[in-house]
């Protein structure tokens, strides 16, 4: 049999701490596949939220760091500025990032900060229940679906250099590859990477799985996926 | 008049602990009496134990913890830590006979009663409906009236019981519990064990692959197969949940099931 999982996972921590078809575990799948493909696992920390990022805690065979809600992205550019060889990724929730975090999001983007932000958008607070949350559309019932378009915010405010994006778990191939993009970016470029991937959550949902990727469907329709062009003229 | 009664029922997360507790007090509670009912789990929120404390009386429920329960319902034997603290001799017990022996409940109460709950649903329904099988027994203990625990597991699982046939099982899976009478038997062995190791499905020079200890049941694989050759079969895992099953002489080996498993669990190839 060929392997199921990629290489720079923890093997003896599988099976991992999320619940039965989380969107974090799927999306995490994607970027081991796209750290594997760029060969960066050595040379690499990982930055971790409070929220439910906080099970990766063991994923990979890669040094990671828990941080204070919110702080993750402020944490990964001081580790970056320690050691500036080595890609620092911060990972988080939508809560953590838009939220709690939105300031210190910000100022590494204004600055340019040199580290690969991911967000993982589930339209909730997921590890405390799933408490609605920035992203949580306004009237999901029906009317008004308006959404917190968190990676077009900061196209508005990124430098020229800086790389922005959003992939989606409904489309994992394209993930991998706008992994690949937001780590390179932070290495070529040595600038501001983030991505933004539409993710699931059945349990707080309380979907199941078919029902959870329509609702990602819907998501897909109002968020454009891919790359997201930088707006420089006002910068 | 009820004499207290306080239960504790654990399980893992996922095994539905809570929505039975939850059933419960919300029966008891229409029928007249006072409850207190209190979840406790970890932020997982699934695959850690999951604990619920729940206290009948006719009178008021001033303070909702207890020391030591009257009733304990112990449905994973990866759960059981949880509930020995609060399990004495006198404490009524009631095991899933079909995932552990008696023996793993270290401190020995007097009465305690195996429930071959995951059995009895796997093989009458899916084992899935493990836990309103379990609701249906403790409902029958406690003297709630079977239509009222009924109309409120309807009505908390409707979103899951739109469908008539699942509406159905979920009737009967209820009714098979209250109506299961409890027996004191030795119990020395679960009499039912979940599939362990890597289950291959092979045929037509293709094979599939389920990692049983790593699969937790989200059905994504059945939901994104493009020809629909995968389904929930009758085995269990590890996670007390029901495993998929390829048809491989359907399969087409396109890679969607691999490639979606948040879990690493299911894998489909050419046979070299
Ligand atoms: C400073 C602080 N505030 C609040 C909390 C409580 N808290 C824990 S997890 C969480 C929600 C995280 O949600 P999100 O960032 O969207 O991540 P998800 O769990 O959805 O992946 C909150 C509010 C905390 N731990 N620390
Ligand atoms: S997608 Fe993976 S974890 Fe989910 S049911 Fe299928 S094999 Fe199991």
């Amino acid at each position: 049999m060929d392997k199921l999982f990629p290489k720079s996972y923890k093997q003896e921590t599988k099976p991992h701490l999320f619940c039965p078809g989380c969107g974090h575990a799927a999306i995490l799948k994607q970027l081991g596949e796209a750290i594997d493909e760029l060969g960066v696992q050595k040379n690499m920390a990982l930055g971790i939220d409070i929220g439910c990022s906080l099970l990766a805690w063991n994923f990979f065979d890669i040094d990671t760091a828990q941080t204070h809600h919110g702080r993750t992205a402020s944490v990964m550019v001081g580790y970056k500025m320690a050691r500036p060889e080595r890609l620092a990724v911060a990972y988080m929730g939508d809560g953590g990032a838009y939220a709690i975090g939105l300031q210190s999001l910000l100022h590494a983007v204004l600055r340019n900060e040199p580290i690969t932000v991911i967000v993982v958008n589930n339209e909730n607070y997921s590890m405390t229940g799933g408490q609605k949350s920035p992203t949580t559309r306004k009237s999901a019932e029906g009317g008004d679906l308006r959404g917190f378009k968190g990676p077009e915010m900061i196209s508005h405010l990124a430098a020229k250099n800086a790389w922005v994006g959003r992939g989606s778990v409904g489309n994992p191939r394209q993930l991998r590859v706008l992994f690949k993009k937001a780590l390179a970016n932070q290495m070529e470029n040595k600038s501001f990477s983030f991505l933004e991937v539409l993710s699931i959550c059945p349990v707080n949902w309380k979907t199941d799985a078919a029902a959870s990727f329509e609702r990602l469907k819907e998501m897909e329709k109002i968020y454009s996926l891919g790359e997201i062009k930088i707006d420089d003229e006002k910068n | 008049m009820m004499k207290k009664t306080k239960i504790i029922i654990v399980g893992m997360g996922g095994q539905g602990v809570q929505t039975i507790a939850k059933i419960l007090a919300l029966t008891a509670a229409q029928k007249g009496l006072e409850v207190s009912y209190i979840p406790q789990f970890g932020v997982e929120q699934r695959g850690t134990p999951s604990v619920a404390f729940i206290t009948l009386d006719s009178k008021k429920v001033n303070y909702p913890l207890f020391d030591i329960a009257d009733w304990a319902v112990v449905l994973h034997p990866r759960a059981i830590a949880e509930a020995v603290k609060y399990v004495d001799k006198k404490t009524k017990t009631i095991f899933d006979s079909s995932l552990m022996g008696v023996e793993k409940i270290n401190k020995k109460p007097v009465d305690i009663f195996g429930l071959p709950a995951v059995k009895l649903a796997t093989e009458n329904f899916s084992s899935r409906l493990a836990n309103l099988i379990v609701l249906g027994q403790v409902s029958r203990i406690l003297e709630l009236p079977f239509e009222l625990a009924w109309k409120n597991t309807a009505e908390t699982l409707e979103k899951k019981l739109k469908n008539e046939t699942a509406r159905k099982a979920s009737r009967d899976a209820l009714l098979l519990g209250y109506e299961n009478l409890l027996e004191k038997k030795s119990f020395s062995k679960p009499d039912y064990r979940p599939k362990a190791g890597t289950i291959i499905f092979d045929g037509d020079g293709k094979q599939g692959f389920l990692i049983s200890e790593h699969c937790k049941s989200c059905g994504i694989c059945v939901a994104k197969c493009p020809i629909g050759a995968i389904k929930m079969g009758h085995n269990t895992g590890v996670f007390a949940s029901p495993l998929p099953e390829i048809d491989i002489a359907k399969c087409s080996v396109c890679g969607t099931c691999s490639l979606f498993c948040p879990d690493g669990a299911i894998k489909t190839e050419r046979k070299k």
